[in-house]
């Protein structure tokens, strides 16, 4: 299991209740997640929030975990009723259902993974900041396209 | 247009018909100098044709022209690869290790003699082209404003080398996996996995065959931290086992040998350091006084490993390997006292300028079940290393190499015959404005001795702007080739191949 993509699959029974694709308002963040090459298993999703002080995506810097099935290519998301801030948001789609992200032996993912603000790094994660969405008076809106 | 017509074409003018001379456009000054410095040399020093990029991304040739005869009995495919795309989207690489990959292809038949060359459309590339612009850094060239990159095969150029094996045709780079053709389009299909958790891993250039099929091959990879990861997969193609061994201090390392019982890796003081430099060769430092090492593995346990120190060089090829009924191990390297070559010479043939580097010299090993070492240094340079194919791992007693002519010694102009019974070598001279290239050794239909067989490979006449095939008897190269095939058109020059005969 790799830390590139700070997702676990313990990390994600933490919650699944706040996800939906409803209306969005101040305190939200509404994820338009696209680009799944299939509708074979599972979506898992993360909220982080920096306020943790672990570098991300450190799992421990995870708010909010949760999945959704892929089937569609393209999913929209919204987290409700967050206190306002900054928040960066991961996704990995698990092909096989086996809840990991699948890795090879150097740790680099074999299943399609991205991040909020489509943010990429070189050979690893992206920034917080690179990735980050503010929640303030307006709700938070980002795009996440699905890489393999 | 035939050879002599084109020939007659092929003053500066007559060559930018067909090379693509590097355009500006719009990348960093230092890209546009180097460019620009390459395009005008081009027009007054043919020998850059070698490392000129193809006008188009598709050639054919129905019939080469034939001087000799195709031999009776010689009858397959030779396929090689090498770096082509050097200048592409107003962009020029700087080091001849970046360009893209091309495949030249020669059917062997009844009817002649013909040619295909393809760009190799890796994942990289159609990226690039549907971009109209280079988006990954190259192995020496960083890209301005680059993509984000997953892992190694983000950037695989699959420029190396090929490999049938089982029936499955790939492209081999080194930093990444193999990547599988389609055979009669030489269509670029996916990238080969030898394992769910070895999916993206790297994958040699130079994997080891045996009689049986069963393939010995190794990867390096620097990210996240520096392994070597080792393979061992059947003759049907199927993983039997994979290592991955962790090693702080990893050098660049090409090649390896198998002996009977061993796999050997030298491992050369050229470390990665991350964050040193803005690409992967100027990440390395050249730490001479820690030495080469080499690492000695069993081939029935991974586990099973050993460290022979050596003295420090820096090579790119072995020709083989081989173990005695005592347990001493012995191999050959074309190995150079420093990396002048891949750190100098081959960044600024890139802006057209031919520089002096050490080149690689023939060198022979012993390491000695007790733990000594025997080195034997020829002062001949030599390079692509061949041999009879199916002594891989055994006792050889020839060996097929390069060796330069006056000027630059990393410059090919002969073929050379090793002998290690009498020590001799023999020499076939290509002369003025020609520049040989590996030639690989193909075994006759009916043959029984070790050398019974043809080499088969190809040169760059540079003088007369076109490429070309040669076919020599490996008994008798001093007798200078039995056949010779003209391309109407020159291709740069390239790195390795392998012939399948049908």
């Amino acid at each position: 299991m790799s830390k590139t993509a700070g997702i676990t699959a313990a990390a994600i029974a933490l919650t699944v209740s706040g996800l939906g694709a409803e209306r969005a308002s101040a305190g939200d963040i509404t994820i338009e997640l696209q680009g799944l090459r299939n509708e074979s298993g599972r979506v898992y999703l993360a909220l982080f929030s920096p306020d943790k002080g672990v570098p991300f995506p450190e799992e421990e810097g995870m708010i909010l975990g949760g999945w959704r099935l892929a089937s569609t290519k393209t999913l929209a998301v919204t987290y409700h009723g967050l206190p306002d801030g900054e928040y960066a948001v991961t996704a990995f789609h698990d092909e096989n259902g086996n809840g990991e992200l699948d890795v090879n032996v150097l740790g680099i993912p074999t299943e399609g993974y991205g991040f909020s603000n489509d943010a990429a790094g070189f050979m690893g994660p992206p920034k917080f900041d690179q990735a980050a969405v503010t929640v303030g008076k307006n709700a938070g809106s980002t795009t996440l396209t699905m890489r393999y | 247009m035939n050879r002599r017509q084109f020939v007659a074409a092929s003053t500066a003018a007559g060559i930018a018909q067909i090379l693509t001379v590097p355009s500006t456009g719009s990348a960093g000054q230092e890209v546009l100098d180097w460019g620009r410095d390459f395009g005008e040399k081009l027009a007054r020093d043919s020998r850059l044709l070698g490392w000129s990029t193809p006008k188009s991304d598709r050639l054919d040739s129905i019939a080469l022209e034939i001087e000799g005869n195709l031999p009776e009995g010689l009858r397959g495919v030779f396929r090689r690869n090498g770096p082509a795309a050097h200048s592409r989207h107003g962009h020029h690489y700087r080091h001849w290790f970046d360009g893209d990959g091309m495949i030249q292809e020669f059917r062997f038949s009844d009817a002649g003699l013909s040619h295909r060359g393809r760009m190799i459309a890796t994942p990289k590339i159609a990226r690039e082209d549907a971009a109209g612009s280079r988006l990954f850094p190259g192995f020496a060239t960083p890209v301005e404003g680059m993509a984000s990159v997953r892992g190694p095969d983000d950037m695989n150029a699959a420029n190396i080398s090929v490999l049938e094996h089982h029936g499955e045709l790939m492209a081999l780079w080194e930093g990444g996996s193999a990547s599988v053709l389609e055979r009669e389009t030489l269509d670029w299909k996916h990238f080969k996995s030898w394992g769910s958790d070895l999916k993206g891993t790297p994958f040699t250039a130079h994997p080891k065959v045996e009689a049986d099929g069963t393939l010995w091959a190794f990867g390096y990879a620097m990210h996240p931290s520096p392994v070597l990861i080792l393979y061992h997969i059947s003759g049907s193609g199927g993983l039997i086992k994979a290592a991955v061994i962790p090693e702080r201090h990893l050098g660049m390392v090409h090649d390896f040998v198998i002996t009977s019982r061993h796999l050997v890796l030298v491992i050369p003081p050229f470390e990665f350091d991350l964050g040193r430099g803005e690409s992967f060769l100027d990440s390395h430092v050249w730490r001479p006084e820690l030495g080469s090492r080499a690492l000695v593995v069993s081939k029935d346990d991974f586990d099973d490993r050993r460290w022979v120190q050596l003295p420090a060089g820096f090579g790119f090829h072995h020709g083989n390997g081989w173990e005695d009924s005592s347990g001493n191990i012995h191999f050959d390297h074309c190995i150079s006292k420093d990396v002048s070559l891949v750190d100098d010479a081959f960044r600024h043939i890139m802006r057209g300028e031919f520089r002096h580097a050490d080149a690689p010299r023939y060198t022979e090993y012993v390491l000695h079940a007790d733990g000594r070492v025997d080195i034997a240094e020829s002062r001949e340079p030599a390079e692509f290393p061949q041999i009879a194919g199916r002594l891989v791992g055994l006792r050889n007693r020839f060996v097929y190499t390069l060796g330069p002519g006056e000027g630059l010694e990393w410059i090919p102009r002969t073929l050379d015959r090793r002998d290690h019974r009498t020590g001799f070598k023999e020499s076939y001279d290509f002369g003025d404005g020609r520049v040989p290239e590996e030639h690989v050794f193909v075994p006759f239909p009916e043959g029984s001795s070790e050398d019974d067989g043809w080499l088969v490979g190809t040169f760059l006449a540079h003088s007369q702007g076109v490429s070309g095939v040669t076919v020599f008897d490996a008994r008798r190269i001093t007798d200078g080739p039995v056949m010779t095939a003209w391309l109407p058109y020159p291709i740069p020059l390239g790195f390795h191949g392998q012939f399948s005969s049908t």
